[in-house]
């Protein structure tokens, strides 16, 4: 297996995220007044850091409820501000900054670690200064992987290591129609790892589509210092590329290399 | 060899199944299409929705806690089954 940091000029990331999960302290959007002020503070914050980011945009967040008793039943709802949403110009990037958390999207065509991991820590930075106080609760890196390759598409083994085990007597053809999985496994350095795998439609009809989105994370003992927090995210990205690597084969790093 | 991991958490904490607010692709949102279809067939075969056995849910399984089990019975039954009268009774008619 090749180097777990290995670069792939042609790396099928569709999705990467940085996602931080926090407590901000109990006294503060208490009230729904309370927290559009808290999140009118969010955003001018990051704006002056996101200049050449659009107009942020409401998170809003509706709940509903219906009670059922007897002869009577009600309805009540409610809408909340519960964060901000800032995109890029070109769309690329997307940060969500609420008041559960932190994230932080890049969506095709992905560039390096190095250039999304510094963008979202300053963007982090810019955020919890709003709330020094708040708790760290999760710490995750996900990254959802389009690999596209040939048709016919008669051994799926040539490209993924990842395939269910399928008894000889339940299939003439071996050919799937479809395929979703859900792994979740604990790994090293207390992160847990949450790996779907699925068969999906593919952009032309000259390719089959499998997507490997990789999920890992950490929900207990969880760094709350700023050093601690991104040396972690690295650990996490290391693992990210380790599953990745565990799961292609030789002829899918020929097709992204 | 596969086995079972030993947890220190509930399985269903932090399972991932909040694709739809968190990220913006297409690919990420087809994921969460198929979590949904998976989910759908699971509560279809359990509930009788889709014509099937609804054994499972006169067997108690798959069924909210008990104070909110009449809510259940009621909306998930099979519509092509006749539901018994006391399947769609709620508790004040007691």
């Amino acid at each position: 297996m090749p180097d777990a940091g290995q670069h792939y000029e042609g790396a099928p990331i569709t999705e990467a995220v940085i996602d931080i999960k926090a407590i901000i302290p109990d006294e503060v959007g208490a009230s729904p007044q309370e927290s559009m002020g808290v999140v009118r503070l969010i955003k001018s914050g990051l704006s002056l850091l996101l200049p050449s980011y659009k107009a942020p945009e409401d998170i809003t967040r509706h709940v509903s409820q219906l009670k059922v008793g007897g002869q009577n039943s009600a309805t009540a709802t409610a809408s909340n501000v519960v964060g901000a949403m800032f995109q890029s110009e070109d769309k690329r990037q997307i940060l969500q900054a609420r008041l559960d958390g932190f994230t932080f999207s890049r969506l095709a065509p992905y560039t390096t670690w190095e250039d999304f991991s510094t963008q979202a820590r300053a963007a982090w930075g810019a955020y919890r200064q709003t709330f020094p106080a708040m708790r760290v609760t999760r710490l995750a890196v996900r990254y959802i992987n389009r690999i596209e390759f040939p048709t016919p598409a008669d051994d799926l083994a040539k490209y993924v290591t990842l395939l269910p085990t399928i008894p000889d007597n339940l299939t003439s053809t071996g050919a799937l129609s479809g395929l979703f999985m859900q792994l979740k496994m604990p790994m090293r350095d207390g992160a847990n790892l949450i790996l779907n795998e699925a068969i999906v439609e593919s952009n032309s009809p000259d390719t089959a589509a499998i997507l490997l989105d990789t999920d890992i994370y950490r929900d207990t003992d969880v760094p709350q210092d700023e050093a601690g927090i991104w040396e972690y995210f690295s650990t996490l990205r290391d693992l990210k590329n380790e599953v990745f690597e565990a799961c292609i084969t030789p002829t899918t790093r020929e097709l992204i290399k | 060899m596969i086995s079972i991991a030993q947890s220190s958490q509930p399985q269903l904490e932090s399972y991932s199944d909040d694709i739809d607010e968190r990220m913006h692709s297409n690919d990420a949102k087809r994921l969460s299409q198929l979590m949904r279809q998976v989910s759908y067939h699971f509560h279809d075969r359990v509930t009788g929705q889709g014509g099937e056995s609804s054994a499972a849910v006169e067997d108690d399984y798959y069924l909210p806690p008990p104070q909110k089990r009449f809510v259940a019975k009621g909306v998930l039954r099979s519509p092509k089954k006749e539901a018994s009268p006391d399947a769609m009774r709620f508790p004040d008619d007691d």
